[in-house]
């Protein structure tokens, strides 16, 4: 039993969970771990007791020196929760456990202070981490660590925040080898991978809470039923059903998957009833931390009629208010639609309610399909990044910038991660030559200038290379980024910089829930003054390209096979699914439908898979290549979650045995890697490699012009790789992402299998089907070919002779 | 004999647009350049950016070669010639124009010309800050606010490029030639140089590289 616990719990008339006691006690035997436990059932309190009790049970004197624990949270919002949650503890125990944040805004002072005089525990981030090993004399710091908390696991795994946390924890281990490593997790399909990844030992518990939540999960129809259904069409037209939602509940959280998304709906929803005014709000990244954080009071105060927020209020403190949810367009994901369904009707043992909002009328099924999914406890799994060379870039510099490392003990290090467990030692090597001199020579009259090797001590003996590594920590890359200020100079919050570019003075855009006139542009701000228009442009962020998940695919696709079945959303599609069935064909889970039609836009070939965006971009390449095989052509592709389709400004009819032939699932590899996009996509996503390595250096806050000689597109840098140092591991992490992330060639391949086992439908149609008019009305769209580049632009002159 | 270099006049010059990206004035044996961009590489690696390294002679050839097609006496380079502090490339550079002896050069200074002249030379380089031709054409950098009346200014610095829609909804990005006005702006010669997208008001041409080939397009407005 705990002693700590059992006061506090007692003073509060608490009982504890067993989940709590659990780790509690695994805590006390040493151990480390991982729970799986929701938010707002004391997951918090399951970890601190256990870390009271060690502390205390040490000896006083040299035990209980310096810093003892370290909390990491992925969100600097949930840092303040935990703080007063714990400080709490320490107050009414009358303790002399003292715990401070420390994120990347703790003023300096306050840093300093914190080496100096280190509290017992630091609330702090992945990136906050890494800043304290970049500085000099750092392993004293932590060499009484005890434990090492990781808060939301489940949401830094799948990302290379994660990466970071991983090298961070193995560094620490080094200084301190009986650190217990501690996760907390909601529910992931890979709960066990999750835990291997984080505490590295077999020996490690695995503590479930086993709370389920009950969801009650509805949707909103729209009054008449559209059959030639385009994106975005029904979205605002349901703003009157959102309403009576908003107006039947206390508080009211609209999610939407778009920043700009969520600047439509917050204007659509005051048009249409101005007494929600003073009690709407929005929340969004881009906002200024200052209104996200009025917000986040306000709503904890119970203040707020509603807010329309993104992902941005996934995570985060609970508010007590919030007694119902709107989820706005696919959710894309069941982890994430239970996530946010679980913001409403926090309190133990309540409903949590939430209502799905279908911005067309095909996607009303995915409220059938989640209702399925749900109830067979599908969930998705979080896969962890592998090989990042970038990170592992990064993290050499970090340790030169302080105290320096040595190249075999690193290896060692590293190798004990999931994330480097695998490379050998050659590529470890190459990445210290490109620290130490830029990569392999050709001229001797070089001159690189980064890192230097002293007796065997790798280390950053330049101050400006120094400064300019630590402004460069961390994982997250972000476009190029304007404020948006008033005159005065109070802060808006950042805009992407193309978005202002085309904008010219005078001219009016929405951002936070307001029209602003641009005024003038000033150094890296948009300078703006408040406007009465009432038609704007809407900024579109970009971001919200994620596709649905494998699992969800499959949900989708199950419900399709049942038409017939009780659920109310395809009871309410009959007539659009009739329509499919007429003009083209319906398909059950064991077909595949492929369409081909003439419009005055061309020839079009249409696929549905329902594998999400980014395997039906891939795929559709694939298509295009084999295609081209026969007729070289050029394509148009546009994709969304349920299908894709390939455009030519040419007829290119195929038989049936032709179109089965484009869905073998051999040579798969072979196919991509002759299309010509693999590389294109692969300069898109060098950028952000290129930014984590440090080849790109982004500027010193409101310095930026002095660096401007330095900066360069991302693309120019690839393009000399490409030319002359294409086997340079940066350059191959880029495809290797491409494969991995944005093409899903894991994911891909076993749909190609799946397809190959399902019956081919190919339907010659006279006009757009219901499934085919919302693909060919996405507006984002990519360009292949399989035509060399001087046969398109032999093309293209003829065109512009001719036009 | 001008292969695909497509003719125009500037002011009452004939010049052409060539798709190595610059500018060749037959009159005067004339070659304009613009934004070539030397020593970039070297100077990033410099400051510890550990991107591959190029050669100088390989690009060095680009002029090589297109001196040996288009006779000329008279090499203009309109700034943004070499994009670092001094470093070895400066001089490979200038001994590369002197053994040119046929040939003569100019640099107009742009803003990437951030070397020291005075401490580092400049060797054959006569350097300028503007330029003129027959009073009708005046050479600068960057596009002059004002261009003087009766002068066409021929002027670098913008990369210009432009975005094209064809038929089946594709669209091609492509460096291209610019006029407006009293402005005409050259492509970037260099090959490790962005491109920025213009949006052509109604009264400019563009002149685009389709490979091999200059093309003058109008866009439509609607």
């Amino acid at each position: 039993m705990n002693a700590f616990a059992s006061a506090y719990f007692f003073n509060k008339q608490w009982t504890p969970h067993p989940f709590q006691e659990a780790c509690w006690a695994a805590m006390a035997q040493g151990k480390s771990g991982l729970l799986n436990a929701p938010t707002g059932y004391g997951k918090t309190f399951a970890m601190w007791f256990g870390i009271l009790d060690h502390y205390y049970r040490q000896d006083t004197g040299v035990g209980r020196r310096g810093l003892h624990t370290l909390w990491i949270t992925p969100l600097r919002a949930l840092s303040k929760e935990i703080l007063l949650a714990t400080q709490d503890v320490s107050r009414e125990l009358e303790l002399d456990y003292r715990i401070e944040l420390r994120t990347g805004d703790t003023p300096t002072h306050d840093r300093q202070r914190q080496r100096r005089h280190p509290p017992q525990a630091l609330i702090t981030t992945p990136e906050s981490v890494h800043l304290l090993l970049a500085s000099k004399g750092y392993r004293s710091f932590f060499e009484n660590l005890a434990f090492i908390i990781v808060d939301e696991w489940h949401e830094l795994l799948g990302n290379k925040r994660g990466v970071l946390a991983e090298l961070a924890i193995q560094h620490l281990r080094t200084i301190q080898p009986a650190l217990m490593t501690w996760g907390i997790s909601a529910t992931i399909g890979n709960l066990a991978e999750a835990k291997s990844i984080l505490t590295r030992d077999d020996g490690s518990a695995l503590i479930r809470a086993d709370i389920e939540k009950a969801i009650r999960l509805e949707t909103l129809f729209p009054d008449e039923l559209d059959k030639y259904p385009w994106s975005g069409h029904l979205g605002t037209r349901l703003a009157a059903k959102a309403l009576d939602v908003i107006h039947a509940n206390h508080t009211t959280l609209l999610f939407t998957n778009t920043r700009s998304q969520a600047e439509i709906w917050y204007q659509k929803l005051l048009e249409a009833d101005i007494r929600l005014a003073g009690q709407l709000a929005l929340h969004h990244g881009s906002l200024s931390e200052e209104l996200r954080l009025w917000v986040e009071d306000m709503l904890r105060q119970g203040e707020l009629k509603a807010v329309v927020c993104t992902s941005s209020l996934d995570l985060g403190v609970d508010f007590p208010a919030v007694d119902c949810v709107i989820q706005i367009g696919s959710p894309k994901g069941i982890a994430r639609f239970l996530q946010r369904a679980g913001r409403s009707g926090h309190r133990p043992g309540a409903v949590s309610q939430i209502y799905f909002l279908p911005t067309h009328s095909l996607e009303i099924m995915e409220g059938a399909s989640l209702t399925y999914a749900i109830g067979q406890h599908m969930i998705e799994e979080r896969i962890p990044f592998i090989r990042s060379f970038d990170l592992l870039i990064q993290f050499m510099m970090t340790l030169a910038v302080s105290d320096g490392f040595r190249a075999d003990a690193l290896f060692d290090e590293v190798t004990r991660t999931h994330c480097f467990e695998k490379i050998t030692r050659d590529e470890f090597d190459q990445c210290l030559l490109l620290i130490t001199q830029g990569g392999n020579t050709l001229h001797g009259y070089d001159e690189f200038h980064k890192v230097v090797v002293e007796e065997g001590l790798y280390k950053v003996v330049s101050r400006k290379v120094a400064m300019q590594h630590r402004l460069s920590i961390g994982a997250i890359v972000s476009d190029m980024m304007m404020r948006v200020v008033f005159k005065s100079g109070k802060y808006l919050g950042v805009v992407e910089e193309w978005f202002i570019s085309r904008l010219s003075v005078g001219d009016v855009f929405w951002f936070g829930g307001r029209s602003l006139e641009l005024l003038y542009i000033r150094e890296n701000a948009a300078v703006v003054k408040p406007s009465r228009a009432t038609r704007a442009a809407v900024p579109s962020w970009l971001g919200g390209r994620f596709p649905i998940s494998v699992d969800y695919g499959k949900s989708l696709r199950h419900v399709l096979d049942n038409p017939h079945s009780a659920y109310p959303e395809l009871a309410f599609l009959r007539p659009l699914f009739d329509e499919q069935q007429a003009r083209s064909h319906l398909p059950r889970e064991n077909e595949l439908l492929v369409e081909y039609n003439q419009s005055k836009y061309g020839y079009h070939l249409f696929v549905y898979p329902f594998e999400g965006k980014l395997v039906h971009e891939g795929m559709a390449a694939i298509l295009a290549y084999r295609i081209g095989q026969a007729h070289p052509h050029s394509f148009s592709i546009s994709s969304n979650d349920y299908g894709f389709e390939l455009l030519s400004a040419e007829p290119f009819e195929l038989d049936r045995q032709q179109v089965v032939q484009l869905f073998d699932p051999a040579a798969l590899m072979h196919d991509i890697n002759h299309g010509v996009n693999v590389e294109e996509m692969a300069k898109r996503t060098f950028r952000d490699i290129a930014s984590i390595s440090g080849l790109m250096f982004n500027g010193y806050p409101g310095k930026r012009q002095k660096t401007k000689h330095l900066q360069a597109h991302a693309s120019l840098f690839f393009k000399v790789f490409a030319e002359y140092e294409p086997e340079n591991l940066l350059y191959q992490q880029a495809f290797d992402e491409v494969y991995d992330l944005q093409l899903q060639m894991a994911r891909m391949h076993r749909a190609f299998l799946r397809m190959q086992q399902q019956q081919l439908i190919y339907m010659k149609n006279d006009r757009f089907s219901p499934f085919a008019f919302p693909i060919f009305t996405e507006s984002f769209r990519t360009r292949y070919s399989n035509e060399d580049w001087a046969k398109q632009l032999e093309k293209l002159k003829k065109e512009l002779h001719v036009g | 004999m001008l292969g695909n270099a497509l003719p125009i006049t500037l002011g009452g010059i004939a010049v052409y647009l060539l798709p190595q990206r610059a500018l060749y004035i037959p009159a005067h044996q004339l070659l304009v350049i613009a934004d070539w961009h030397l020593g970039k590489i070297q100077h990033f690696r410099k400051n510890g950016i550990f991107i591959p390294q190029n050669t100088l002679a390989n690009e060095l050839q680009q002029l090589t070669a297109l001196t040996a097609v288009y006779p000329t006496r008279h090499v203009l380079f309109l700034g943004d010639l070499f994009h670092s502090s001094w470093n070895p490339e400066w001089d490979m550079l200038l001994t590369y124009l002197a053994e040119r002896t046929s040939l003569t050069f100019s640099l107009i200074i742009g803003n990437h010309d951030i070397i020291d002249f005075e401490r580092n030379g400049s060797g054959h380089l006569a350097l300028y800050d503007q330029w003129e031709l027959d009073n009708q054409l005046i050479f600068t950098h960057q596009p002059m606010a004002s261009v003087p009346e009766g002068f066409i200014n021929v002027t670098g610095h913008v990369h210009p490029g432009y975005t094209i829609r064809a038929k089946g909804k594709q669209r091609y990005r492509l460096p291209c030639f610019y006029r407006e006005r009293q402005t005409f702006i050259l492509p970037a010669f260099g090959k490790y140089t962005g491109l920025h997208t213009v949006s052509p008001s109604e009264d400019a041409a563009i002149y685009l590289i389709l490979g091999d080939e200059v093309v003058h397009h109008r866009p439509r407005f609607r």
